[in-house]
This record gives C-alpha cells, structure tokens and sequence, in this order.
C-alpha cells in the first residue's frame, strides 16, 4: 500500500464509506510513516494538543487575577477582564474565591463598619423596559419562570417590591451574603417602560446577627455628589418599589444596634440600551 | 521530585543545548530542562526520549511550547539560539506555570523581561539582581526565590542548589512589578507556608486523628494536638485548622457527607504534593488562602464519583496543569479506534447542516428530506478532500477540487463550499472537544485558535452546542448510535423551523453507514456488557431473525446507491412496528409522551434546546439518575439550573401535566 492510498482509505473511512477492518488498519500503519500527514489529520480532526480555552486561563489565574488592582488588571490581564465581562460561568467562579464585601471607610472616618459589594453592579434597560446585567459585578440569581410553573423550585423569594416587568420580563434578583455579619441582602431591580427602573430590597438576618434587633434604614446617594436622594425605614419599601432614574446610585443599607452601627453599600449604576450597543451578557 | 534524572538523559538535554552548552552561564537552564523533563514524562517513558527532537517534542505535546510562544521568541535571543530552543528554555522556566495560562498581554511582557536578563547576564541569579528596581530589597528576592522551590526541604545538595536555581530563573520570567507584588505576599505568607510544607502535610482532623471518619471534627481538639505535636505558632494553627474548614465546605457541595474525609484527604494529598515538588505551583502570586480557594474551586471533588460511572471525568487544566493532553508525543498516528470515534462524530455533525430556509422551500418531507441530504452529499465530498489532501490549517480547498465538487453538485454556489468547509471543521472541533476533551460548553465556546490566540472561533459558530452536548452523552468505546437515532427523530420537533424528517426508509439508509463498520458490533457489546440499556436491547434486537437479516443484507450493500435501491424495494413495515415496541418498552409511556412535538415546542428556548435530546436519551433511555446525568454531560454550572428544570418537566408526573397545561395556554 501506498501512501497516497493509505491516505484515500481513512478519507473515505472517515466519510462513512465501508473500509474493511484489515485495510484501515493497514493504511493506519502506512500513515505512520507520513509524519506530516498525521500532524495534519489531527489538526482537521481537532486533535491538537494546543486547544486552550480562555476559561481555563481565566481559572488559573483566578487568585491573582483577585487581588490585582484594576490599574494592574489593565496592564497585565487585559483580556481576562474582557472574558470575565463576558463569561458567566467565570463570573461565577471568581465571586466563589474573592471576598464580596470589602471595607469601606466611613464618612469623616471612625463611627460604623461599613462594608462595600466588591465590584459595583451596572443594570442596562432597552427601550422596552427588559433589563441585563453589563459589567463583572456579582451575576444575579437564575430565575427560571418555568421552574415555578412545573412546580419546581419555587422562583427567589418575592419582595414587596417589582414582580414582573413589562412585556412580562421578570426582575433581576440578586442575592448578597455576609457571612461575617450573619444576614442577607436581597435586591431586585426590574425596567421601566417609562424610563428608569424599580429597586425592591430586603434584609435578612440570621438570629445571632446584629442586624436582628437593630433599626434597619435605607439611604439612596447620588455617587457623583452623594447627594441623598431617598431614605427611610427599610419596612417603608417593603411593600412598593423604590423608582430611581438612570444614573449612578449608591443603595447603603444601615442596621443601627444599641451598641453600633453596620451599614452595607451596594453601587448600582442604572443605564439605558445604547443602539449601538450589540454587546450582550 | 518523583523520579530522578538518568545521566543519559541529561546528555541528551545538553546535547540538544549543544551549540550554547559550553558557555557556564547555560548550566542552569540546561538542569531545569531536565528537571521538567522527568516531571512531564513517566519515568518509565523516558528511555523512549532518545533525541534532542524527542525533548523538544515532549515539550511541545505537553502544551509547553505552544506556536504563540515560539512566535514570542524569533529573532530575539541571542548567540544563535533559535526561536524553539529559546521558547522551551522559557517554557522549563516558567513552569509549572504554561504560556497558555498567562493572558496574552502578560506572555508578551514575561518573555521580553526573560529575554533582557538572558542577553544581559552571565548567570541567571547575577541577571536577576541586576534588573530589580531599586526599591525592590535583593535579600528578599534571594530568600524568595528558596521559598518558591521549597529548596529547604530537599535532602541532598544538588537538589537544594536545583531548586533554588529553580527558583530564581522563574522569577527571571517574571517583571519587575510582578516581582514587586510577589514579595508582598511573600512577606505576609512566607512563614506560614514553610511550616505547612513541614508539619501539615495531610489533613489537620486526619493528622489528629480527631474524628478522622466524620464530617464533623472537633476542631477544638484538633488545634490541641497540633499545639502539642507540632511546632506551628498559634496563628499557623488557625490558618491550617480555617484551611480545611473551607475545603470541607466546599467537598460537602459535590460529595455526600461520610465521603467528605476521603475527599479531603484526596485533595490534600494533590495540593501537597505540588507544594513540596521543588516547582512553584504556589509563586506567592497572591495570598497563600487565595491561592488555596482557587485549588478549591477548580478542584474536581466529584472526579471519583465519575470515575465509578465508568468514564473519565472532566478534567479542569486550570486545577491541574499537569493534565495530560491525550495524544502524548509518542503515539504516533492515529489507531482505527481513534478514527472510529470521527467517523461517528461526522454522521452526527452531519445533521446539523440544513438546506438554507431561502431556498426551494419544502412542500413535503419527502422534499426536505431531500434537499437536506443534497447539501449533506456536497459535504461528504468537502470533508473526503480535505481529509484526502494535506492543506494548511487556514487553508482553504483547492481550486481544482472546488471545481470537482462544483461539476459534481451543479447548482451549489461556490461560496457555499467555503462556507460549509468552516462550519464543518469548527463543528468538528467542537466534537472532539467535547467527546475526547470532556470539555464544558463554556470552555469550548471560549476557545483560543491554536493559531491565533487572538480569536475564538467556537464561540462564532452556530451548532456548536448542539454538537458537543450530544457528543458527551456515550463514552467514547459505546456506540453513538442512539444518540446519534434521538437527536435525528426529535431535534427537528424541538427546531420546527428546520425541518428535517426522517421516515423509517431514510434510517434505514442512514443505518446503513453504522452497521457497515466493523467494529459497530463490538462496540454496542462493550455498552452492553457496562450496562448501558440501549445497547443491551440492540445486542438483543440483533438475535431477533427479523433484524438479524436486516443487518446482514445491509453489510453486503457496497454503496449508498446499492442501499437506496435494496430500501426502495423492500417493505420494512414490520421492522418498523417491532422497533417501536422496542423503544416503547425500553423508554415507557412517559418517555413517549415526552418525545411529543408539541410538549417539546412547550419546553425550548435559545438556552436548553441543545439539553432537551440529552436530558430526554438519558432520563429515558440510558436511565440514569439525575446526578449521574449531568455528570455526565460535563455541564456548566450557570447551566445546571435550566437544565435540571428540564430534567424535572421531563421526568416528574405532575410538572408533565403543568407543561402540558403551559403548551396549551401558548397562542
């Protein structure tokens, strides 16, 4: 057997056509000796060795990727911050492994641990009101409508707040723990057709918690001026949505105990579709 | 190290640095050349390592010397060293790190900062001094570079002079911010780590015996013990005791609670042996506890579990960079078994290609079933040329072969050609990805070129989900068959918009293809003989005498037009009736209700239309349980919530009757 024949029988092989047993082992052997043809056969069949999914460089970079200043992400892991922008499954994986609150300093310094979401949460509406999540903040929960239809699991525990959107989208819900001050934070944030976007949110917290007994308050700041634009009781937003116009916001939650005061600050920027705009989450 | 270095070996390394050998200056990196070589090949493969063309290969099949890398070093080192000899210079350097594993940007700055110290130094820790910036203390780097290869625990001399010479040529391909940043958390982290290497070697509850078999130890105890048996400071007892709380923590989410000690163990044992190898897998490239939840993270806890179902679990290189590629430097060529797992995965891959919608719009089945197999034909012809004739990677078909396909197929656009010639071999990719690689869909979509870092060209391709979810629902040794039989019955109901109908004569024309191979039988036995149920009823069918001489008239067929005109002529009613019951025994009445068009229109959407003939084949079909069902499907996390909302609409009774109901509220 030649070569060029060894050649033709794992094509047709390959394509479906009967090759007896005997003979594609013999042009098997043949190929052996066309080193190049083999390196080539493999490369078609997807076989190279050198197949590298950004994913897994992503995941091997995961800790230092974690604890680099943006500054440093920039100049060194470019495209990993364009992956992450992009891949949910990496999104995941990076809020499993870097802390999702960090210290903020207080106003004039001193007075209450005050603790911020890692990486601020950026809301895009279209012009319809439905709502994605853009950036590389913490991805929102998985809302399945179906599930709660089939009688699955139910959907994320309602708030007083949005329901469902309009054109039927349901709300982005996220759900934010703090291990460390044993309570949860819920958030929902659903478009508006007119413009802007409901926030519902929720505090909950676990017996031993501070937060329990403590006042709950919530304030929301414009980031640019820090301007308070709304505050009140936490229970006054229970049950109606908060209405907050495109912008820069910061929601701060505040639980103020006999002793101290805790407060956790979530940035949340709210923007519109631009046309232009094709990238999607 | 696991295994020592022969002195053959050595010579081959040097000889392979023969040119550049003689200059001193090259006595390190020629050992840590030999040092990675008994790392990346078993000891009992080296012998085979005969040439310096065998340790540039092994390099090189370990993904270390990747294109992108070679490319980083033409025309820049000096003294005549060429662009491979310097990559894999780099590459022993660098590792265990790969340059697949730094972003594309980092790769760049590395080699440049390796390459500056290369031309400028006449030994590799004088060159690494030289280029620190003032700010950064010498001493430190110098005690760094110990840490990093863990040169304190080597016994013998020679070994503690290679690790920490080890150490300082990675540091080499670091720059000099990087270096700055390495010592801040090797300041915080570097005492803490000696002691662990020392005196933590296994699990602190196993160490203490405290407990050892449940989920619950006594960390109380534990911490009592290691104050007593060990010499670790307070704060190294906590952080060691707080290291195993969070791997227990995270084993408890993939194992069940009396495996947890096992898996713990499993998983010390794995890191540890990385931190005391002499390469840095921990480069105080952050914290030391951050590194550790990466491990974690990335960590396959469930990998056993897998391994008990009887295939290989999906390997996450990011955990492990040692991870094998499948094809090492010495299997040359391709066995027929090989070429078999292709030849299945192109019947499948096959289907996914349609006639465009714009075109001769289909009247009948018969029409469409027609027109799809016309385009199919066109792309049987692509793929023999292109398997038949050597071409570049980028490389499209030959002019005179598009002209012999044109005059073949009149009437197909030659843009066409081209196109389909992509998608196909992307399609391709995607299979063997999935099959063989036991790739997630995420990692496939975010796949590099080989060639061209710069691109993802699975992410761009539309079907490549299809294909690679349905490649991973059998082991590679099983037939694809019945997959292959539920995607072609059931896909065109879940995508009415494609329509591709398949009456019992065109599968029996498709079956045609299976059966004619050889090894078709063997490998429906060997699923059998695992316990696979389709197969276990396919041995069965083949006694029935019905089939039996079915099978055997088609195995003396030579061509498809051979097929058509036995089909043609031949009336398979009864084939027909007895394959349904068949099915219908094996799958039950709730796997039939679900194979319903309009129950399946009730359940897609973009994000589980690919899941719905897996979910469906191995609820029903195989049988297995949910669990082992998405281990199997090697399924991404931000997927498994769909698609275990699928699992339950397919299986649960009750949720059957609300998706019905759903499907009748839809207008």
């Amino acid at each position: 057997m030649q070569i060029e024949d060894a050649r033709r029988l794992i094509a047709s092989y390959l394509t479906g056509r009967p090759v007896s047993g005997e003979a594609l082992a013999a042009a098997c052997e043949m190929a052996k000796t066309d080193a190049e043809y083999i390196q080539y056969l493999k490369e078609e069949l997807g076989l190279r060795s050198d197949w590298v999914s950004e994913c897994d460089v992503f995941l091997s970079n995961l800790a230092e990727f974690g604890e680099m200043s943006s500054e440093e992400r920039d100049t060194e892991m470019p495209g990993l911050m364009s992956h992450l922008a992009h891949c949910q499954s990496c999104r995941r994986a990076y809020w499993e492994v870097v802390p999702l609150w960090k210290p903020a300093t207080a106003p004039g310094g001193g007075g209450p641990s005050v603790k911020r979401l890692a990486e601020g949460l950026v809301v895009v509406a279209d012009t319809f009101g439905r709502v994605r999540q853009s950036g590389w903040g913490p991805s929102p929960e998985e809302v399945v409508v179906a599930a709660a239809a089939a009688g699955g699991e139910p959907a994320a525990a309602g708030l007083g707040g949005p329901q469902v959107g309009p054109h039927g989208m349901g709300p982005r819900r996220w759900v934010f723990r703090d291990e460390e001050g044993g309570c949860t934070i819920h958030l929902e944030v659903c478009g508006r057709e007119s413009g802007g976007m409901a926030i519902g949110c929720r505090l909950e917290a676990a017996e031993a918690s501070p937060a329990t007994s403590a006042r709950l308050r919530l304030e929301v700041r414009q980031v640019d001026n820090n301007v308070l634009f709304v505050a009140g009781p936490l229970a006054n937003f229970l049950a109606a949505p908060l209405f907050l116009p495109w912008g820069e916001w910061l929601i701060r939650l505040l639980a103020a105990g006999a002793a101290d005061t805790h407060v956790w600050e979530i940035p949340l920027s709210l923007e519109q579709e631009n046309a232009h705009d094709d990238s999607h989450e | 190290m696991p295994h020592t270095l022969g002195e053959r070996a050595v010579g081959v390394v040097h000889t392979l640095c023969g040119g550049i050998a003689g200059h001193g200056f090259l006595q390190p990196f020629v050992a840590q050349i030999a040092r990675v070589l008994c790392r990346i090949v078993p000891e009992e493969c080296l012998p085979a390592v005969q040439t310096s063309e065998d340790v540039m290969a092994a390099f090189a099949s370990k993904g270390l010397t990747p294109p992108v890398l070679v490319d980083a070093f033409l025309d820049k080192m000096p003294g005549g060293v060429s662009a491979q000899v310097g990559a894999m210079i780099f590459a022993a350097c660098l590792y265990p790190q790969r340059a697949w594993q730094t972003d594309r940007n980092t790769l760049g700055l590395r080699a440049e900062a390796f390459q500056a110290a290369w031309s400028k130094a006449d030994s590799p820790l004088d060159a690494l001094m030289r280029r620190l910036p003032p700010d950064v203390p010498a001493d430190g780097v110098a005690q760094m570079a110990q840490d990093l290869s863990g040169a304190d625990l080597a016994r013998h001399d020679a070994d503690r002079q290679s690790r920490r010479d080890g150490g300082v040529l990675y540091l080499m391909t670091c720059t000099p911010d990087e270096i700055r940043r390495m010592l801040h958390y090797w300041s915080d982290d570097a005492a803490f780590v000696r002691q662990f290497r020392r005196w933590v070697l296994s699990a602190p509850s196993c160490l203490a015996m405290t407990n050892a078999a449940g989920d619950r130890p006594d960390w109380e105890q534990v911490q009592a013990w290691l104050a007593r048996h060990t010499p670790l400071d307070d704060g190294a007892r906590r952080k060691a005791v707080n290291l195993e709380v969070t791997a227990r923590g995270e084993a408890r989410k993939w194992v069940k609670a009396p495996l947890v000690p096992q898996a713990i163990t499993s998983f010390w044992d794995f890191v540890c042996e990385r931190l005391t190898c002499g390469f840095p897998y921990y480069a105080f490239r952050s914290h030391f506890a951050w590194w550790w939840r990466q491990y974690l993270r990335n960590y396959r806890f469930s990998g056993e579990a897998q391994r008990q179902m009887g295939y290989e679990p999906c390997e996450t290189l990011a955990a492990e960079p040692d991870a094998r590629p499948k094809n090492d430097f010495w299997a040359v060529g391709l066995s027929p078994t090989e070429l078999r797992w292709f030849r299945e995965g192109y019947r499948l891959v096959r289907t996914t290609f349609f006639r465009r919608a714009d075109r001769e719009r289909a009247t009948s089945n018969e029409v469409t079933d027609a027109a799809n197999d016309g385009v199919r034909r066109v792309l049987d012809d692509i793929w023999y040329h292109r398997l038949e004739t050597k071409m570049g990677m980028d490389e499209q078909l030959l002019p005179e072969t598009i002209k012999h396909i044109l005059e073949k197929h009149p009437g197909t656009p030659e843009q066409s050609i081209h196109t389909l010639c992509r998608r196909l071999r992307l399609r391709i990719w995607s299979y063997a990805l999935a099959r063989l690689g036991r790739l997630r869909n995420s990692q496939i979509l975010s796949c590099r070129d080989p060639r061209r870092a710069d691109r993802h060209p699975l992410a761009e391709e539309p079907g490549v989900l299809v294909v690679a979810s349905l490649a991973r629902m059998v082991p590679p040794e099983d037939s694809l068959l019945w997959a292959f039989t539920s995607h072609a019955f059931l896909y065109p109901m879940i995508v009415p918009q494609r329509p591709d109908p398949w009456p019992w004569s065109r599968y029996i024309r498709e079956l045609w293809f299976w059966v004619s191979e050889e090894t078709f039988e063997k490998a429906l036995r060997h699923g059998a003989e695992r316990g696979s149920l389709p197969d276990r009823a396919a041995v069965q069918l083949m006694q029935d005498d019905l089939f039996k001489q079915l099978l055997d008239r088609l195995r003396t067929l030579e061509g498809p037009e051979q097929v058509e005109q036995y089909v043609t002529g031949q009336a398979l009613h009864e084939h027909r009736k007895r394959a349904a019951d068949l099915l219908s025994n094996l799958v039950g009445r709730r796997g039939l209700q679900t194979c319903d068009a309009s129950f399946l229109a009730a359940g897609r959407t973009a994000e589980t239309n690919h899941w719905m003939v897996p979910v469906w084949y191995l609820a029903f079909v195989e049988q297995l349980a949910e669990a082992e069902a998405l281990a199997r499907l090697c399924i991404d996390e931000t997927d498994e919530h769909r698609v275990r909302v699928l699992w339950a609409a397919m299986t649960r009774p009750t949720v059957l009757g609300s998706f019905a109901v759903t499907q009748r509220q839809e207008p």
